[in-house]
């Protein structure tokens, strides 16, 4: 299961690439852009596993973590949060969806965006059917990657180490 | 190994599923009583509004089940459950065997008869399943065929008495609510929570006629229901009415097990691996009794992702590996006109109880935030307006993180209306 991680030192503040880019991708629910916000939120512990806290948020690109077995799939009683069993994606279906709240609960990252008035609710969807999701392939500096967690943390451990070596990263490594 | 599961409700087909997730082996076999296989009940009230049937309910088409191998019957109602020869008697003549057994036969409406006379009457209904649901729609084609003023009396004002009624409202039936208690959702939400809600303002205001501290004493009518006396204290007053739901709570479907001998209390009895009294048979969803994650008493939850929980629970004890059930924590959301509300967990503040509290409330936006602490771990939150921090408490509640130090940044953190 591939997540999007967001690398912080590689983001250009104000330059909103994905936002407009996660916007294109769903146009007609012209909210869900939202979704992209950096909501900072998540962090990852020593088990692999990422922990959410109310008080000492860590920089993550996208809350959702797409998590397997989603507690918001589990708990929505309308059928309109589903997984897909193809690629794990957690999307919903806002055809469906009756906004009762209940996956808004069951969430810990808080990766679900209430729409009160419209009783829908929003989360990133990693573009459904597209291979990399839409802010991906918009950001210009590579600052957000689509990697599952063991690759992107390998990656990260190498250049950390080639960083301490005086070595230059090999260009792409993120890539 | 043949496994046998009872209802096919949400714990029922969860188990049934993760069952199949972990073994491609076992032979599984649902027997539901209902036409139907698996379907949202929750969603039961809203089919009023939206006109909606059946299919747009079912939440596992007959695919799905062939995929997963799954038998599902329907239209079969378990009759006795036989402990000594591990079989089931079924409505169908049928004898079904099994190696494990998980009873899911969820609840059934609350009819109680002893405190109103005449709720064997016509035009009187619940609501728990789909055949209610048409029972409703059919009544109302007639009774709309003869006036165009129908009148609904719900009795209840929790969470299914708002729900049915806000829905037959949309259908366009005048609604009058009878509620034993002095405010609406009584045992959902704080009274601090309603005041500040003023649910009760807010229904009147969208002509809904409410009849709080009332207590509902007959139901009157030759055949058919005509009206329904409320005593007010000593004062009897009589409610017109063309049809009347009720909806004063539901009781687990013990029935079956109790016959059998298992241990049963308001619902069956299970330990933390959804285990009964009796050997190879499990019980989850609304009729499994089990571990008060705040409390630590035995009590029934009757929700959505409890039911799911218990019957994965279920799924793994019955194939050997050996998983407990972390204790249920009571979730309710709703909302009702503009305001959604996101209750979990402990909601009052309990004489005694050596309970803190932490409320952040603002007018414009219109945001309630309260979270209860006790011994130093949130055991309770009540929000309104803003429920973006919802998930995140409940992880709070759920994983027992100790607060400590931390209450000042906890209001900071209720506090901001946004994360940003």
């Amino acid at each position: 299961m591939r997540q999007i991680f967001l690398i912080k030192e590689r983001c250009l503040p104000g330059c909103d690439s994905c936002m407009r880019a996660c916007l294109g991708e769903h146009l007609g629910h012209q909210q869900d852009y939202a979704s992209i916000q950096q909501l900072p939120l998540a962090k990852k512990a020593a088990d692999n596993t990422y922990s959410f806290d109310l008080l000492d948020p860590v920089p993550f690109a996208l809350r959702c973590q797409h998590c397997p077995d989603a507690p918001c799939v589990a708990s929505c009683i309308s059928g309109s949060m589903q997984q897909s069993e193809e690629n794990g994606r957690v999307f919903n279906d806002l055809e469906q969806c009756v906004g009762c709240w209940m996956c808004v609960m069951a969430c810990p990252y808080c990766a679900l965006i209430p729409l009160v008035e419209e009783r829908k609710v929003l989360k990133c969807d990693q573009c459904l059917l597209a291979q990399d999701p839409a802010c991906v392939r918009a950001c210009p500096t590579k600052a957000l990657v689509f990697y599952s967690s063991e690759e992107y943390e390998a990656l990260r451990r190498k250049a950390a180490r080639w960083n301490e070596e005086g070595k230059r990263p090999a260009k792409g490594l993120f890539e | 190994m043949k496994v046998l599961i009872i209802g096919s409700g949400v714990a029922g087909t969860a188990c049934a599923q993760a069952m199949r997730r972990l073994d491609s082996h076992a032979s599984i076999t649902i027997l539901s009583e209902e036409p139907h296989l698996f379907y949202s009940k929750s969603l039961l009230a809203h089919c009023f509004s939206h006109s909606w049937g059946i299919a747009r309910l079912a939440l596992c088409g007959p695919d799905s089940y062939q995929r997963l191998k799954l038998k599902a019957l329907t239209s079969v109602r378990a009759e006795e459950i036989d402990t000594d020869k591990k079989i089931v008697r079924a409505g169908d003549g049928q004898i079904y065997p099994y190696d494990r057994l998980l009873i899911s036969t969820g609840a059934s409406p609350n009819f109680p008869s002893n405190d109103i006379k005449g709720l064997d009457k016509k035009r009187v209904f619940g609501l728990r399943n789909f055949a209610d649901v048409v029972g409703i729609r059919a009544c109302l084609d007639k009774l709309r065929a003869k006036k165009t003023d129908v009148r609904a009396v719900v009795i209840g004002g929790g969470l299914l008495g708002l729900e049915t009624a806000y829905h037959l409202n949309q259908a366009g039936l005048n609604i009058s609510l009878v509620e034993s208690q002095s405010r609406l959702l009584p045992t959902v939400i704080s009274e601090d929570l309603s005041r500040w809600l003023g649910l009760e303002e807010r229904f009147a205001r969208h002509g809904y006629e409410l009849k709080l501290a009332s207590q509902p004493v007959e139901i009157l009518g030759k055949e058919g229901v005509e009206a329904v006396s409320i005593a007010e204290g000593t004062k009897v007053t009589q409610l017109p009415a063309d049809i009347v739901l009720v909806a004063t709570g539901v009781v687990p479907k013990v029935g079956l097990a109790q016959d059998c001998g298992i241990e049963v209390d308001h619902g069956i009895i299970t330990d933390e691996r959804q285990q009964t009294s009796a050997p190879d048979i499990l019980a989850a969803g609304d009729v499994a009794q089990t571990k008060d994650l705040l409390t630590g008493d035995s009590s029934v939850f009757p929700i959505w992702p409890a039911a799911v929980e218990q019957g994965r629970v279920a799924a793994s004890n019955i194939l050997g590996q050996d998983v407990q059930y972390k204790g249920g924590v009571n979730l309710n959301s709703f909302q009702f006109f503009d305001l959604p509300v996101c209750c979990l967990g402990l909601v009052e503040l309990g004489n005694g109880a050596g309970r803190e509290e932490l409320v952040y409330q603002s007018q414009s936006p219109r945001v309630y935030q309260r979270i209860l602490i006790e011994d130093g771990y949130i055991v309770g939150a009540s929000l309104a307006g803003d429920i973006s921090k919802a998930g995140a408490i409940y992880a709070w509640i759920r994983e027992k993180r100790p607060v400590a130090d931390k209450k000042e940044k906890l209001l900071e953190a209720i506090s901001c209306s946004s994360w940003r």
